[in-house]
């Protein structure tokens, strides 16, 4: 009776305990792109998000004297036009980037995720509808929109995601759209149906769940491509506004003196390409693990 | 409260009354055409039948959970009294799983690949009995162990890769028996299964209706499962019944003469050339035939008897009595109850 009743307890502390260890063989198991990638990402994130405690320097803080100087044990990636220390500016300058394309890929994951499965599953008219307006949108730029409604409202974080995310919800609409009809054919859906299950029931519990491993891979390659449209829309000044630090404006900040000077746009060039590299190995990795042409490794 | 239920529910009271059935693809082609089958309370009746004789449909239909393409055009589904076909999508859903639940041919792929079995099974729980997660959990491990799982909450947290065909369905038959259904429908549930695994689960399937005076209704083409099983058969063919009745005399001297050459067949005997019987001909044109018997132009009597040409050939016969509770639609049947026993 003890050892029947101990039993299944102590496989729940197990459980508990090795969640960590979980997650550890979780990302070993993994390809390596995806690992490479994840390694990238945690590494782009924490410089980003602890950067106001690492910027070794006011990323703001003017110094006209030391102006354009090259990489010194002062300055570790020298200085811009305005004496400004590289290294602080590149910590902190990635806040903005980061922060709207991770909004902006969760809200268009989320909308486009919804539309998609009830179309799918709705199917008839819905569906039609739906889909038609995908296409329509699918077929607009979003560097477009965004140049369109940034200059009639100005730049602001809302106008920039909510031109980014109209149209960014078509690719994982229509990608949830076909899985839903896949996974709606299977066997588990009708066993929740003879049980009495709801529709939105069936959807959250059944549906989603077998849907979520691609388009999450999708996500993340989505989530490279708007760390670049980003830092692009900031080049072009539609983003951050100067004097506060930012990728794309720290490129297009140091176009003038790229022959004195050329780290100045190499610097946050790189990082830009490594944030969206790490992301989009993610995403990578994530894909070819689902077409099932898992490299042989280990 | 419950235990009134029961005394009040006596056996041979009529649970499910399907009167008069008829589904259709669209464009009105009929694919159950004018079924009729009674299930009383914990009976077990079989519907057995070829492929394409419309069983799994009427199985389906049970539960108005019809794919796009079919719907129910015609007839009644009583159950207990209430009208399924007049029923709306709400009211199916407080009755899908609660009343009426299903199982089906392969369990592996019944359970879904993300989630663990006790939220799998857990589901019509909570959403009939209104439990919290937390005192589902429990209740979900008894049902395990009633169902023949060791180690109940171990296996709780499996995925349904982990589990054997045999485990999952037995998994699939807690799931059905959770809310505590009065009929379950079980179409072939034991054919993905292996032959032992197979008695096991018929076994499970008594043990239920026992415990909680369950009817069931089984779906199958497997007439040794049938005998073993049922009280009652009804023989399906080409969207009617063709004969229906009690087991032990429908398996030793039917009435119809396709249920004569499905019992034969059946028995796996070779003949006298040393093949194995099969019944000439197929059954997938049969629906088309609107004059005289749809199972006529295989049917080995009418053939050996000219004179029933006329009448097979020209109005289909009626289910009538042949015997207490027993019915046949067949112009010649007295021809097969002076023959006698199959064998």
């Amino acid at each position: 009776m003890d050892t029947r009743m101990t039993a299944p307890r102590a496989s729940l502390q197990d459980a508990r305990s090795s969640r960590l260890a979980d997650a550890y063989a979780f990302v070993a198991s993994r390809h390596w792109t995806f690992k490479v990638g994840s390694a990238l990402l945690v590494l782009v994130l924490a410089m980003v998000f602890f950067a106001p405690w690492l910027a070794p320097y006011d990323p703001g803080a003017l110094n006209l004297i030391s102006r354009l100087r090259p990489p010194s044990a002062e300055h570790w990636l020298g200085t811009d036009h305005l004496g400004r220390d590289v290294l602080s500016r590149l910590l902190v300058g990635g806040q903005f980037t980061v922060t709207i394309s991770a909004i902006t890929v969760v809200i268009s994951l989320v909308l486009g995720t919804l539309i998609g499965v009830i179309a799918g599953r709705a199917g008839g008219l819905l569906d039609e509808v739906a889909m038609r307006v995908v296409d329509l949108l699918i077929s607009v730029p979003d560097v477009v929109v965004a140049i369109f409604l940034i200059g009639i409202f100005g730049p602001s974080y809302f106008t920039l995601i909510f031109s980014l995310t109209l149209v960014g919800w078509t690719p994982y609409a229509r990608l949830a759209r076909a899985l839903t009809k896949e996974v709606n054919s299977r066997e588990y859906i009708r066993a929740a149906e003879v049980l009495g299950m709801k529709r939105s029931f069936v959807i959250f519990r059944h549906i989603i769940p077998n849907t979520i491993r691609p388009i999450a891979a999708v996500s993340f390659l989505r989530f490279g491509h708007k760390l670049i449209t980003v830092g692009g829309l900031s080049y072009l000044g539609l983003g951050v506004q100067p004097p506060n630090p930012d990728w794309g404006l720290m490129l297009a900040e140091a176009q003038p003196y790229l022959e004195r000077a050329p780290l100045l746009m190499i610097a946050p060039g790189a990082v830009i390409f490594l944030a969206a590299l790490s992301v989009t190995w993610i995403g990578h990795g994530m894909e070819i693990e689902r077409r099932g042409a898992r490299v042989a490794g280990q | 409260m419950g235990s009134q239920d029961k005394m009040t529910a006596t056996r041979g009271d009529p649970l499910l009354e399907v009167r008069n059935l008829r589904v259709s693809l669209e464009g009105d082609k009929a694919v159950v055409d004018g079924l009729d089958l009674t299930i009383r309370r914990r009976e077990v009746v079989a519907l057995v039948g070829e492929s394409g004789s419309g069983k799994s449909v009427t199985a389906l239909a049970l539960s108005r959970l019809l794919p796009d393409a079919l719907k129910i055009t015609g007839g009644s589904i009583r159950f207990e009294g209430q009208d399924i076909v007049a029923k709306s999508e709400a009211e199916l859903n407080r009755m899908r799983g609660a009343d009426i639940s299903m199982l089906f041919q392969q369990p592996q792929v019944m359970l879904d690949p993300t989630s663990r079995v006790h939220a799998q099974v857990a589901e019509p729980l909570r959403k009939h009995r209104g439990l919290q997660r937390r005192h589902a959990f429990a209740r979900v491990v008894d049902l395990l162990r009633s169902v023949g799982i060791p180690d109940p909450a171990e296996r709780a947290r499996a995925f349904s890769h982990q589990l054997s065909g045999g485990m999952a369905q037995r998994v699939m038959i807690a799931a059905a028996m959770a809310a505590g259904p009065k009929l379950l429908v079980a179409d072939e549930p034991t054919t993905a299964l292996d032959v032992t695994v197979q008695a096991q689960i018929l076994r499970l399937l008594k043990e239920e209706r026992e415990r909680h005076d369950l009817s069931i209704l089984l779906i199958t083409h497997d007439l040794s499962i049938v005998s073993a099983f049922a009280d009652r058969v009804a023989v399906m063919y080409a969207g009617r019944i063709l004969e229906e009745g009690p087991t032990a005399q429908i398996m030793s001297e039917p009435a119809h003469p396709y249920t004569r050459a499905l019992v034969r067949c059946s028995l796996l005997m070779p003949g006298a050339d040393g093949r194995l019987l099969s019944i000439p001909g197929s059954g997938s044109q049969a629906l088309s035939i609107t004059d005289g018997c749809r199972f006529a132009p295989r049917c080995a009597l009418m053939q050996a008897h000219p004179g029933l040409h006329a009448a097979c050939q020209g109005r289909e016969p009626a289910l009538d009595p042949v015997g207490r509770n027993w019915k046949s639609r067949c112009h010649a049947d007295h021809h097969l109850l002076h023959e006698g026993n199959v064998t």
